[in-house]
């Protein structure tokens, strides 16, 4: 394991960001984590990351406790688009310090990719563009080949063609230098291919954590007449339903129906995607964004 | 995969080795600071008139010490600047913690304090190199600095502004830990300063200033502000040991 | 002596408000790492360069026409004000000696009168074995700042003329002496002089110095007040046995034994 929580918990002010979860993930896996904006999973990761201390729980990383934690210091690498890099550093020299302080870095890949994402090495960090830091910053974190590889919402202004890449290399990468990995996103539909779990948080709570080919398989959508409908789902887990209209009801339940059943009752069964899933899943009941329009 | 093992002293080494390029910054306020004291240490800072029996005169003393005051400010306002978070945060795109980054720190003031003594001192030869140039048409006594002078004067001058750094970095980790320091610290200097003026002679800032001020012997001094600077750093590193980053 | 302390902290608060304003102007546009070498580099460089020429120049010695003299910090000087009254004589002063004249005299009676701005008033009559002469010395001691004697060659000149009963005295324009100084850095001062504290160009207030003490009156020298000695001056007249001299209520005579 080189990552285990035990009820973590972490107060912002009198708000739980973190509310009592406990995951344990293994070494060198790429896990997915997805969450609405403010669920918590920043503050999560930047618990792993040993940034900040958690208010009550357990966290181990590398079996330390990760806050002030040098061990995990010098083997994680924390990317989001807050990094900071000093001012008077041009991209070429941060790449040189890169390398003094991390062990495993690779400075061919860098310097490659620093070319192939037209990077002027001379270039200081705070004068990039948005999405042309979010590149850099990536390509900072993957040259470290870290243990420990931590990327929050890396692709932050990055367009698709550049995400495209990023997925490719990461990938890639990996393979060849095997690592832990988590990634934070809201693309989870473009980055389904790569993850191998995926953990869902809502509200500071865990809601999922499970390999993606489970989740793929996690649930189905229903949708029918009302009357039908409301029969149904009296003997389902539901997880999610909305009244379309008058007449339609439409429901995300567990797998685990009589699929053939349903069918023949008239209603309509479609897959879910795990992006799809997770807003469903992390949606206040309260409608969508229809009724606001009405 | 195998974890790196970490050598304490190597990563404060490494840390150290990146501040001197990447706070090389700090050094662009010290020069226009010097250069803008040798300025205006073409005042005098006391002027004498006298007169006597069938005579009226002036002396006018000047002095190159606005340049040492002005770098213990600046040292001060430089170790202060480092606790702050975007230099903070810096280290840790990097690898550290709570104390390396304490350590480094110090390390790196205590050869700023050095290199700005240095400096301070050598601003003092440029004042005078003017001032024979473009001054005067009074008699001027120069008292000289020998090379001896010099080096007294840097050593000294070097360690002042060590105490000022870690006085700086002492007010800047308090602000760190709570922002009601900014108006705390400054009300807290100010007070002590009247309550001063009007204590007399025994008086805490008299006496500690004193401490210091008053004494003759250089090896004495030396280690009264090395002692006094390294238990200020270890309180620093003692308050700032459970601050989060990145919030 | 507050308000001097308070005024030094409102520059230092204006200055460290200008050196931000700089700071951030500064910030702004040069942050460029090449530029920054260059102009620490050709800092060093001038900083350098003035080190070395320093070290060439004349400023060891004092290059001026007139040579100002330092004064040892034991030297004793007389208080030219109460040295005749409590020794009976000016033999203790007699190194203070600035001017003398002579005049032949015959008459009994004395007059003393002062002309001019620069008045002494500060006269000592001393009855002696002289035979129709009266003898005027002008005495003086120095006037010392930080050390340094301000009326070095000063020589006061004066018209001296003896008409009749009547002595009379004038003093010639003043001189004016204006010197500068150039100090070393306090942090040099501090292990070097070992009275430096007291020095007043380092406006330190509120009981730093040493307590000064006031005029002690049995004291035949002169003690520095805030490292400062004034001048005093004298004028010894000498006269014969059976001359009397005329009292003058605008000036200080008085009459000393002699040995």
């Amino acid at each position: 394991m080189v990552i285990e929580t035990n009820t973590l918990t972490k107060y912002f002010n009198k708000v739980k960001a973190v509310n009592e979860i406990s995951i344990s993930i293994q070494p060198n896996t790429i896990t997915g984590i997805v969450g609405r904006n403010g669920a918590g999973k920043t503050t999560f990761l930047k618990m792993i990351a040993g940034f900040l201390k958690q208010s009550s729980g357990d966290i181990n990383v590398f079996s330390e406790r990760p806050f002030n934690s040098l061990i995990v210091a010098n083997n994680s690498i924390f990317v989001d688009d807050e990094m900071l890099f000093p001012d008077v550093l041009t991209l070429r020299e941060i790449l040189v310090e890169g390398n003094r302080f991390h062990k495993n870095w690779d400075m061919n890949l860098a310097h490659k990719m620093l070319d192939y994402f037209s990077f002027n090495p001379d270039a200081v960090h705070a004068q990039l563009s948005k999405g042309k830091k979010s590149t850099f910053n990536m390509l900072f974190g993957l040259s470290t080949r870290c243990a420990l590889t931590i990327f929050d919402e890396p692709t932050t202004g990055m367009d698709a063609a550049v995400r495209k890449d990023f997925y490719r290399v990461l990938l890639k990468d990996y393979l060849a230098y095997p690592r832990t990995f988590l990634i934070s996103s809201h693309h989870l539909d473009e980055m389904e291919h790569l993850l191998e779990d995926v953990l869902l948080i809502d509200k500071g709570k865990l809601l999922i954590h499970m390999p993606i080919d489970d989740l793929q398989e996690y649930a189905v959508g229903l949708s029918g007449s009302a009357l039908i409908m409301e029969c149904v789902l009296k003997d389902q887990d539901v997880l999610y339903r909305e009244t379309i209209n008058k007449n339609t009801i439409f429901a995300i339940v567990k797998r685990g129906a009589d699929v053939e059943n349903l069918k023949r009752m008239g209603i309509r069964i479609a897959p879910v995607s795990p992006s799809d899933l997770s807003i469903y899943m992390t949606k206040d009941f309260k409608g969508g964004i229809d009724d606001v329009l009405k | 995969m195998s974890l790196n093992k970490v050598n304490y002293m190597s990563l404060v080494k490494k840390q150290y080795q990146f501040k001197l390029k990447a706070y090389l910054n700090v050094f662009n306020s010290l020069i226009i600071l010097q250069l803008f004291s040798i300025l205006i240490a073409f005042n005098p800072t006391i002027s004498h008139g006298m007169s006597g029996y069938s005579y009226h005169g002036s002396l006018d003393s000047y002095t190159a010490d606005f340049s040492v005051v002005f770098t213990l400010l600046w040292g001060f306002i430089t170790a202060f600047l480092i606790t702050t978070r975007a230099y903070r945060e810096d280290d840790y795109t990097f690898v550290t913690n709570n104390q390396t980054q304490v350590w480094s720190n110090s390390l790196f003031l205590l050869t700023i304090s050095f290199l700005s003594g240095l400096t301070a001192m050598l601003s003092g030869s440029l004042y005078r190199v003017i001032f024979y140039f473009a001054k005067d048409t009074n008699e001027i006594i120069w008292h000289h600095v020998t090379l001896t002078d010099f080096f007294i004067g840097f050593m000294a001058t070097s360690m002042y502004i060590l105490l000022f750094c870690s006085l700086g970095y002492l007010a800047g980790t308090l602000v760190q830990l709570h922002k009601v320091f900014v108006f705390i610290l400054p009300v807290l200097f100010i007070g002590l300063l009247i309550i001063s003026g009007n204590a007399g002679k025994n008086n805490f800032l008299v006496n500690s200033f004193l401490f210091y001020f008053q004494e003759g012997n250089l090896i004495l001094f030396t280690l009264k502000i090395l002692v006094t600077s390294g238990l200020l750093f270890s309180l620093s590193m003692l308050l700032i040991r459970n601050k989060e980053v990145r919030v | 002596m507050i308000s001097f302390v308070v005024a030094q902290l409102i520059f230092f608060l204006g200055m460290i408000a200008l050196f931000i304003v700089l700071l951030r102007f500064f910030k702004s546009k040069f942050i460029n790492r090449k530029r920054n070498q260059w102009l620490l580099t050709g800092y060093l460089v001038i900083l350098i360069t003035s080190f070395t020429i320093s070290y060439m120049l004349p400023i060891n010695d004092n290059n001026s026409a007139r040579s100002v003299r330092l004064i040892n910090e034991d030297t004793k000087i007389p208080n030219l004000h109460v040295v005749p009254q409590m020794t009976g004589s000016i033999e203790m002063a007699e190194d203070y000696l600035v001017n003398e004249w002579e005049f032949d005299f015959e008459g009994t009676e004395l007059n003393i009168e002062m002309l001019g701005e620069d008045i002494i008033s500060n006269i000592a009559i001393e009855t002696a074995n002289l035979n129709n002469t009266v003898e005027v010395g002008l005495y003086m001691t120095p006037h010392i700042i930080d050390n340094i004697d301000l009326t070095t060659g000063h020589i006061p000149t004066a018209n001296v003329s003896l008409e009749d009963s009547k002595l009379t005295f004038q003093a010639s324009a003043p001189v004016e002496v204006k010197i500068s100084q150039v100090n070393k850095e306090f942090p040099i001062r501090q292990f070097k002089d070992s009275n430096y504290l007291s020095n007043p160009d380092w406006g330190t207030g509120t009981g730093v110095y040493e307590e000064s003490t006031t005029y002690a009156e049995d004291n035949k020298y002169l003690e520095p007040v805030d490292n400062r000695i004034f001048s005093t001056e004298l004028l010894y007249i000498k006269i014969p046995a059976d001359v009397d001299v005329s009292p003058n209520e605008e000036l200080n005579l008085f009459f000393v034994d002699g040995d």
